[in-house]
């Protein structure tokens, strides 16, 4: 469907919102960086002259830390609110997040389980052995295993004679979200005080890990999903009919939940690996550029990945620069921004929000 | 032409549809009728979705059902549901576009915007097209929703291809009386410039306005076939729907009209029906002893 000429102008305004906060993000922090010399330090890695001069130090923090961390918040922000922008079309219910359907919980469980069990597995030789080929990151690949394994055995679940039920998908992403809570509070309760920290911290997410390899890791995961999910937006938009009226309409429904599932799992899964769990940007995204500008998913899904982005760079920016040279968790950061904008735009559009 | 033969259709062991045979083709508007759980709507359904059946085959334009793409199918029939999502944040416009998306991949093309625009202009809903989907009344959703289905079988100025079929169950059910005509003109006018609608009505004398042939059915069982004169007459009412009635002639239209014996119906079956229950009752309250 085509993308309406309101809907154009929203997208056209977070596209250009996105590329002042990149500047901004990209220059603001311990050490300003004005915007013309990131355009020079860009330039010059290209092998361009600049337009301003700038100096070493600038030029190493500039390359080394923030600009991948720019690039980090984009990529994850984008994957976090896409996917939940599919999701919660393939719910049809503007509740569903990654959450719903384990993916967080499994991540947290298998993180946790990494962090308290770190000293006792990285005696064995095998463990060694792993560590030897994936080194530093092998926690972010624990990570992405525990999102993958819970949300495939929800999908599974879910299934009956070769069909996916919703309902039972919903019943059953409770089910694994309430054992791994379990299972996660158990191994909490044996955690040393060090560890209790290092999990608090997981879970309150960060993109202080970034660096272009996390960089290169991460960009298929999330670069496939931001490709491929606003091909589905026609499937989705017939879905939200009902998934009868979306068969009659030639849709195969089944396809397009094992797609959708696959391809936010991957996203989800790769972002959480990376920087911990940030909440509220798949849930409420969506949310906002529905009530703005309404249910077309093509609209719906680029504009999820563009505001997303968004949210995570300025939110980012703010918990570097508000208790600089230290940083807030950014999770904090996106409910304390997010939240207000969602209530504000909740009472405005009250009349709309009922249909939702 | 759909033609269904021999088709019986089970949910575990109770029997829905039994040993059915249907034939119907461009230019008719079959009017499938019939009581409550008569099989009505599971006829529509094993008629318009590929569906296992125990017996028997369904086949448009000599096509076993079964053989057909999912969008190849919705290319060739329509379907209008019962009931229908009402929180859709879309204009009507973009609604009715989506019964185009079997026809285009990405993004409409020229004769998609021409023909949700002709079928706008059709249905009478101008004033609507750029309205937001939430925003109408039950009736004025349920038109969209027609004019969305319609939209999937439209025939385009060259069509050369076999016949579309339009699957309609219960169209008018939330409509008022001036709009149950409009939507049924709409339907018989597609039946007679060379569609085949097949549509399950409940309202006795609507059928015989407008169906060109009826389909009784009675407990999976085809009761009756045949032009709406033919098929209901004040035995066969009697004994499917287990109502008296009576059958005039309109005198202006000479349309035949079924009119409920209210008399009797209030005098005998509303005192046989509480005795009955009251008899069960005791019947009850004594096994329970």
């Amino acid at each position: 469907m085509k993308i309406s000429s309101k809907q154009r102008i929203i997208l056209i305004t977070l596209f250009l919102l996105l590329i002042v906060f990149i500047l901004l993000s990209a220059g603001n922090g311990a050490l300003y960086i004005s915007p013309s010399q990131v355009f020079s330090i860009i330039l010059h890695k290209a092998g361009l002259n600049g337009i301003a001069s700038f100096d070493e130090g600038q030029y190493n923090v500039f390359w080394v830390i923030r600009f991948p961390r720019v690039i980090l918040g984009l990529l994850i922000g984008a994957a976090l609110a896409l996917s939940g922008a599919a999701l919660q079309g393939l719910f049809r219910n503007p509740l569903a997040d990654p959450t719903l359907i384990g993916i967080s919980a499994g991540a947290s469980l298998s993180t946790v389980l990494m962090i308290v069990f770190l000293s006792t597995l990285s005696a064995t030789p095998y463990f060694k052995y792993v560590e030897g080929i994936v080194g530093y990151y092998t926690l972010n690949i624990i990570t992405f295993i525990g999102a993958c394994v819970t949300s495939l055995i929800v999908f599974r679940l879910s299934r009956s004679n070769g069909k996916t039920n919703v309902t039972n998908m919903l019943l059953a992403g409770i089910a694994i979200n309430a054992l791994c809570g379990a299972l996660t509070g158990l191994i909490t309760y044996y955690a040393t005080d060090a560890e209790l920290r290092n999990i608090t911290f997981w879970s309150l997410g960060s993109l202080g890990g970034a660096s272009w390899n996390t960089i290169i890791t991460i960009l298929p995961f999330v670069l496939i999903p931001i490709v491929f999910l606003p091909r589905l937006s026609k499937s989705l938009n017939a879905l939200s009919l009902g998934e009868r009226e979306a068969s009659y309409l030639g849709i195969s429904i089944d396809r397009l939940k094992v797609q959708i599932i696959v391809l936010s799992t991957m996203a989800v899964g790769s972002s959480v690996a990376v920087a911990g769990i940030i909440g509220f940007v798949g849930l409420v995204v969506p949310h906002v550029l529905r009530m703005m500008g309404g249910s077309n998913q093509r609209y719906i899904l680029i504009g999820s990945s563009l505001a997303g982005a968004l949210l995570l760079t300025g939110s980012d920016l703010i918990a570097r620069v508000l208790v600089a040279p230290a940083e807030l968790p950014i999770g904090i950061i996106t409910a304390l921004i997010g939240t207000p904008v969602f209530i504000w735009i909740l009472l405005k559009h009250k009349k709309e929000s009922q249909f939702i | 032409m759909l033609q269904a033969k021999n088709i019986t259709y089970s949910i575990g062991s109770k029997i829905i549809l039994n040993q059915v045979d249907i034939k119907t083709q461009a230019g008719e508007l079959l009017v499938i009728a019939g009581p409550n759980g008569a099989g009505k709507s599971t006829l529509l359904k094993v008629l318009s979705e590929r569906t296992k059946l125990k017996t028997g085959c369904v086949t448009l334009n000599e096509k076993d059902v079964m053989l057909y793409s999912p969008n190849e199918l919705a290319k060739t029939r329509a379907v209008l549901s019962q009931s229908f999502s009402t929180g859709l944040l879309f204009q009507v416009e973009e609604i009715i576009m989506m019964g185009r998306y079997p026809h285009f991949n990405e993004y409409p093309n020229q004769i998609d915007l021409d023909i949700v625009k002709e079928i706008i202009k059709e249905l009478d809903i101008e004033h609507l097209a750029s309205r937001a989907y939430v925003t109408l009344s039950g009736g004025e959703q349920q038109r969209v929703q027609l004019g969305r289905v319609l939209a999937q079988i439209w025939k385009e100025t060259n069509h050369t291809g076999g016949t579309k079929y339009l699957f309609l169950d219960e169209p008018v059910s939330s409509l008022d009386l001036y709009h149950q005509q409009t939507v049924l003109q709409t339907a018989s006018r597609l039946a007679q410039s060379g569609y085949c609608v097949i549509a399950v009505l409940h309202d006795l004398n609507l059928i015989s306005q407008y169906a060109t042939h009826v389909l009784l059915m009675h407990q999976g069982n085809v009761e009756a076939y045949g032009s709406a004169e033919h098929v209901f007459t004040k035995e066969r009412i009697k004994h499917v729907y287990g109502l008296d009635v009576h059958l005039i002639q309109d005198p202006v239209s000479e349309q035949l009209l079924i009119v409920p014996d209210s008399s009797l119906f209030k005098t005998n079956q509303i005192i046989n029906k509480s005795h009955d229950n009251s008899n069960t009752i005791i019947n009850r309250t004594v096994e329970s002893i």
